[in-house]
C-alpha cells in the first residue's frame, strides 16, 4: 500500500464553446429545484445494489436509473455508485474505507460490480440474477453470487442465493459445479499477485471453491417503508481476522424509509454487534425535475399578413435595414445569434449561432418561428445553417407553409421532423462578417469547484475559488480564449503522496501542481476551426492547451450528418507545463495522439475506440461505451491498454473509469449548454493519458446532426 | 421550496461553495413559474403593472388585450394571462414571466413553459359537444413532452354531460351558465374536465382543464381588465 491513490475529476463541458471549464460542478449546488425521484426504485443495499443489508437479491432497479449510496457500519465505510446500464445489466463503481485494516492504517478499496438478470420474476417463478462483485478491484471484496428472489403480494419477498468466494465463507460446501470439471474445486487465492495486480480482472477464481446458502426477508408495510432480515454467508474473516469486527450472529436486520424527497435511510443492526447507517438515492435520468424545460414560452407564430410588411432588403454586399434589425433582436430575445444572413429568390439562408439551448433542434425551431414572423411574404423557406467556430455544421430547411401547418397540429413534432430536409452544410460559407448582434470579444466570471478523491490520506479534497474566461474572436474561424483560476479556499495544496511511478509523470504530479499553483492560468488558446470538404471538420489548437499541458494539436473529423459512424485523426505535439501554471514549460515534450471511430449502436448506446499514443509516449488503445438519454444525461465506462506492462503501470494495472455528464438544465429546467461532466478513475496515473483539448469536433458538432436532433425535435415546438 | 437530492449530494461537504449566490443572475427561487408566475396579479388588472412583466405583456397591457385569471392548483398558483395573437382559431395568451397557453375556443391545446409542457390537443369531438350543450361519448387526444424530449401522444375516452345551470360571477354580476362535464380516462390516466358554457354565447366563460400529469388541472375564467 502506500501508492498514490487519486483521481482527479475532470469538469469540462461539452460542445460549448470557449467557455470556463468547470464553473459546472459548483453551479449544480446552486440549483435548489423541485425534487423529483425514480418511480418504484427499489432499495438498494449496505452494498450500494439492490439487494438485502449485505446480501444480493436478483431485484432489479429500472432501465436506466442511477443509484447513489454512502453506508458506513462499524469501522467500514462504503460509498456506491450503481447504474441500470440495460434492462437485464447493472453495474457499480464502490469506494470502501476499513479503518485500520492494514498494519499501515486504513484500506482503501475500488471496487466494480456487475449483475446480469437471467430470468425476469413472473407470476409463477422467481426472478433469477447472477453477480460479480469486486471482479476488477484489489479482491477484498470479490465473490460470485447466483440469487432468486420471488414477490408474495406487494408486501412480501424472499430471497435465497449461492455465493462464491467472500460470500461463501459461512458453512461453504462442495461447489456443484465441481461435478463440471475439477476446475472448479478449488478457489485461487484472491489477488495473489499482491497489489500490483489489482485492477486486473480475476477471471481465474470466478465461481471457483466452496459455495454457501445465503438468503433473506423482505416486508415492505408501506410504500416508504421496508424491513429486512438476512441470513449472511459473509463472516468476514479478515476484518475479524484484525480484530475489526466480531461478528455473533449470521443474522443482520434493517429498516428502510424513504423520504418524500426520494432519500431513502437505511438503518441496520448487523453482525449481532453494529449499528449500520445508509443513505441512498435513485435518479432516473428520463425523468428530471422539469421534463421539457421551464423557460419562457417560444415566439407564436404570427398570421402571415401580420409578418413584416418591411423587406429585408438584402440585395447588395451588406444587408441592413430595420426588418433585418427586427430579426436579430428577436433572435437575441430568443438567446440566438444571427451570424448571417443571404436570400436566393423565395430560400432565405440564416447563419445561427447558439449559446443558449441543448437541444439543436429547439434552437432551430425557435428561429425558423422568429423568421417566420419578420420575412416577407415572397419568402417560402427557411435553410437554417448552425454555426459554430464560425464554421457551418448542418443545413435544415424548413418550408413556411409546413410552420403554419405543423404549430398545433397534433402530431407536429413528428410531422415537422420528417417534412424538414437535414443536410451537410459544407461549401456554405455564408457571409460571416461580424455577428449582427454578438461582440467579437466576450468575458465572463464564475465559481469552480475542483474535487479531487480516493487520496488515502484525505479521501475527498476540494478547491472552490473564481474563474475567469474571455474570448476573442478575430476572425469567426479563429478564436483567441483563454481562462484563469484563483483558489479561494480548499486543501488540494495539502496532499503530500508524490508520484512513484516509473512512466514520465505526465498525470501524476497532480500534487505538485495543486501545491506550487495560486492563480493559475487554466488554458490559453487559438482555435481555428475549418471545412475541408463534405463531412470534414477541422481544428487547430495552439497555446497552453490544458492545466497541464501546452503545445499545438491538429484534429480532423469524418462526420455525415445523418449515419452512425465517424472517424477522426488527432495529432498533438504537447509540452509539460510547469507545476506553478504559469507561462513556464518543463522539459518533458511528446508527439501524441489518435485515429478514432465513434459508433452510434443505437438504443441511446454510443461506443468509441481510441488508438494511438498517448502522453507517455505509451502505445495503445481505448474502449469507450456511453449510454446517452435524449435528454443529454450520459454515463459511460471506458478502458485503455497501451504497451506499458501492468508492473510498470503499477496499481490498477491499466487506466480505467467511469464517466457522468448531467447537463445543467436537466436540474435546472432552465436553458442552458453546460453539463456538470465528472470522469471518476479508482487510480489517476501516467499509462494511458490523454491530451484534455477543448473544443473536439465532434462534441462541437454532434448536436446538430442526427441521431441528436432527430431524439431531441420533440423541442422543436417547445 | 425543497432543494433536488442530487445537488444536495453533489454538495455534500461543499457547503461553503453552495451558500455562493447564482451566477448569471439564474433565479434561485425555484422554477421561473414559481418566481414570476406566483406573483398574483389583482395589482395587474387594478392598474398597477408588476415589475417584473416580459416586455411582450408590458406591450399588451398597454393595449386592451383581452384578459384570463389562470391558476395551476398544484402548485398554489395565479396570474394573469393576455392575448398575444390568434392563428387558425388558436389564441396564444401569455402571462407576465412568458408562460403561454394555447387556446382553442376556450379549450387547451398547448401549454408552454410549465414543465412536462402540453404540446398540442385535438379537442374537436369535445368541443363539437360541450359548446351547444350535449351530451355524449368522444374521443380526445393530447400530446406531451416527457422528461427525454420525446413527445407522445395520448388517446382519451370521454363522457360529456350536463350537471345543470350555475350563476357565475365574473366580476361583472352574475351571469348564467351551464356547468358541462367531460370525464376522460385511457387505461393509466383518468380526469375530469369542467367547463362554465354560456348558453346565450355559447362561449366557454370559465373552465376547469386538466394539463397533464405533471402540471393538473388548470383552472381558467375570464377577467374584466
Amino acid at each position: 500500500m502506500g501508492q498514490m491513490c487519486k483521481q482527479i475529476t475532470n469538469n469540462w463541458r461539452q460542445g460549448r464553446l470557449f467557455t470556463s471549464v468547470a464553473r459546472v460542478l459548483a453551479f449544480a449546488c446552486f440549483l435548489p429545484i423541485i425534487t423529483v425521484q425514480a418511480q418504484d426504485a427499489p432499495y438498494l443495499s449496505y452494498f450500494g445494489t439492490p439487494g438485502l443489508i449485505d446480501m444480493p437479491s436478483a431485484v432489479q432497479m429500472r432501465d436506466g436509473n442511477l443509484g447513489f449510496t454512502i453506508a458506513g457500519a462499524g469501522t467500514t465505510r462504503r460509498n456506491t455508485l450503481t447504474f441500470q446500464i440495460s434492462p437485464r445489466i447493472s453495474g457499480s463503481f464502490r469506494y470502501a474505507i476499513i479503518k485500520g485494516f492494514d498494519e499501515t492504517g486504513d484500506r482503501f478499496d475500488r471496487s466494480f460490480d456487475l449483475t446480469y438478470l437471467l430470468r425476469q420474476e413472473s407470476d409463477w417463478g422467481p426472478g433469477v440474477a447472477v453477480g460479480l462483485r469486486d471482479f476488477a478491484g484489489t479482491g477484498m471484496y470479490s465473490s460470485e453470487f447466483l440469487a432468486a428472489t420471488k414477490s408474495f403480494g406487494p408486501q412480501f419477498r424472499a430471497t435465497v442465493g449461492l455465493g462464491w468466494g467472500r460470500l461463501a465463507q459461512r458453512d461453504g460446501f462442495d461447489n456443484p459445479l465441481s461435478g463440471l470439471s475439477n476446475y472448479f474445486e478449488t478457489r485461487p487465492g484472491a489477488a495473489t499477485g499482491g497489489i500490483n495486480t489489482t485492477g486486473q480482472l480475476d477471471f481465474g477464481s470466478w465461481f471457483r471453491g466452496d459455495v454457501a446458502v445465503f438468503g433473506g426477508l423482505e416486508w415492505m408495510p408501506n410504500d416508504r417503508t421496508r424491513v429486512v432480515l438476512e441470513y449472511s454467508s459473509d463472516e468476514y474473516r479478515g476484518e475479524a481476522r484484525r480484530g475489526l469486527i466480531d461478528q455473533q450472529s449470521p443474522l443482520n436486520v434493517g429498516v428502510n424509509y424513504r423520504f418524500r424527497n426520494g432519500v431513502d435511510l437505511g438503518l441496520y443492526y448487523m453482525y449481532g454487534t453494529d449499528v449500520g447507517v445508509s443513505l441512498s438515492y435513485v435518479i432516473d435520468p428520463v425523468n428530471p425535475p422539469s421534463a421539457g424545460g421551464i423557460e419562457s414560452a417560444p415566439p407564436a407564430l404570427q398570421p402571415r399578413d401580420r409578418a413584416a410588411a418591411l423587406s429585408w432588403n438584402l440585395a447588395g454586399d451588406q444587408p441592413q435595414g430595420p426588418a433585418l434589425t427586427a430579426l436579430a433582436a428577436g433572435l437575441a430575445d430568443q438567446g440566438l445569434v444571427l451570424n448571417g444572413i443571404e436570400q436566393s429568390g423565395s430560400v432565405v439562408t440564416v447563419y445561427l449561432g447558439n449559446p443558449t439551448y441543448a437541444a439543436g433542434a429547439q434552437a432551430i425551431g425557435r428561429a425558423a418561428r422568429v423568421l417566420a414572423n419578420t420575412a416577407p411574404a415572397e419568402v417560402t423557406a427557411f435553410r437554417i445553417v448552425p454555426v459554430a467556430g464560425g464554421i457551418p455544421l448542418s443545413q435544415v430547411t424548413v418550408q413556411r407553409t409546413d410552420l403554419e401547418e405543423l404549430e398545433h397540429a397534433l402530431d407536429g413534432s413528428w410531422q415537422s421532423y420528417s417534412r424538414a430536409q437535414i443536410a451537410d452544410a459544407a461549401g456554405l460559407d455564408g457571409p460571416f462578417g461580424a455577428p449582427l448582434n454578438t461582440p467579437a470579444f466576450s468575458f465572463g466570471i464564475s465559481p469552480y469547484l475542483s474535487p479531487s478523491l480516493f487520496d488515502p490520506d484525505n479521501p475527498f479534497r476540494a478547491d472552490a475559488g473564481v474563474q475567469v474566461d474571455a474570448s476573442y474572436a478575430l476572425t469567426p474561424q479563429l478564436v483567441f480564449s483563454g481562462a484563469i483560476r484563483q483558489p479561494v479556499l480548499g486543501n488540494l495544496d495539502t496532499a503530500t503522496r508524490l508520484s512513484d511511478s516509473i512512466l514520465p509523470h505526465v498525470r501524476s504530479d497532480f500534487a505538485l501542481y495543486d501545491k506550487a499553483s495560486d492563480l493559475e492560468l487554466s488554458y490559453l488558446t487559438a482555435d481555428y476551426f475549418f471545412r475541408p470538404g463534405p463531412d470534414l471538420y477541422g481544428r487547430v489548437t495552439a497555446g497552453y492547451l490544458e492545466p497541464m499541458f501546452a503545445g499545438v494539436s491538429t484534429e480532423l473529423l469524418w462526420k455525415p450528418v445523418t449515419g452512425p459512424l465517424a472517424l477522426g485523426v488527432e495529432v498533438n505535439y504537447a509540452v509539460q507545463r510547469g507545476f506553478a501554471r504559469d507561462f513556464t514549460l518543463q522539459d518533458y515534450d511528446v508527439v501524441t495522439g489518435h485515429a478514432s471511430a465513434y459508433y452510434d449502436l443505437g438504443g441511446g448506446y454510443h461506443g468509441q475506440l481510441d488508438l494511438g499514443r498517448y502522453l507517455a509516449g505509451d502505445w495503445g488503445g481505448t474502449v469507450t461505451l456511453d449510454r446517452q438519454f435524449s435528454n443529454g444525461v450520459s454515463v459511460g465506462a471506458f478502458f485503455t491498454l497501451t504497451d506499458v506492462s501492468f508492473d510498470e503501470f503499477g496499481e490498477g494495472s491499466f487506466d480505467k473509469g467511469i464517466r457522468l455528464t448531467i447537463p445543467i438544465n436537466w436540474l435546472s429546467g432552465q436553458p442552458s449548454r453546460n453539463d456538470f461532466a465528472t470522469t471518476i478513475r479508482p487510480l489517476l496515473r501516467d499509462g494511458g493519458a490523454r491530451l484534455d483539448v477543448n473544443n473536439r469536433l465532434y462534441d462541437l458538432t454532434s448536436d446538430y446532426h442526427d441521431p441528436a436532433l432527430q431524439d431531441r425535435w420533440g423541442r422543436f415546438w417547445r | 421550496m425543497k432543494i433536488h437530492p442530487l445537488a444536495l449530494m453533489l454538495c455534500a461537504g461543499l457547503v461553503a461553495a453552495c451558500s455562493a449566490s447564482a451566477p448569471n443572475g439564474v433565479a434561485l427561487g425555484g422554477s421561473a413559474f414559481d418566481s414570476g408566475f406566483g406573483r398574483l396579479t389583482q395589482r395587474l388588472f387594478s392598474g398597477g403593472q408588476p415589475t417584473a412583466a416580459s416586455a411582450p405583456f408590458q406591450a399588451l397591457l398597454a393595449t386592451p388585450a383581452p384578459a384570463i385569471v389562470v391558476s395551476v392548483e398544484n402548485r398554489d398558483a395565479a396570474t394573469g394571462f393576455l392575448r398575444q395573437s390568434a392563428r387558425d382559431n388558436v389564441e396564444t395568451w401569455i402571462s407576465p414571466d412568458n408562460v403561454a397557453l394555447y387556446l382553442e375556443q376556450g379549450f387547451v391545446v398547448g401549454t408552454r413553459g410549465l414543465g412536462s409542457d402540453m404540446m398540442t390537443a385535438d379537442i374537436r369531438q369535445p368541443a363539437a359537444l360541450i359548446l351547444p350543450r350535449r351530451a355524449g361519448q368522444v374521443q380526445r387526444f393530447m400530446s406531451f413532452l416527457d422528461g427525454n424530449d420525446q413527445v407522445t401522444v395520448r388517446s382519451y375516452i370521454c363522457d360529456i354531460e350536463s350537471r345543470g345551470s350555475r350563476q357565475i360571477d365574473l366580476g361583472t354580476g352574475l351571469v348564467p351558465t351551464e356547468l358541462m362535464q367531460e370525464s376522460c380516462t385511457n387505461p393509466d390516466q383518468e380526469f375530469q374536465n369542467l367547463y362554465w358554457v354560456e348558453p346565450r354565447s355559447g362561449q366557454i366563460v370559465q373552465s376547469r382543464q386538466w394539463a397533464g400529469d405533471f402540471i393538473g388541472p388548470l383552472a381558467i375564467r375570464r377577467a374584466v381588465r
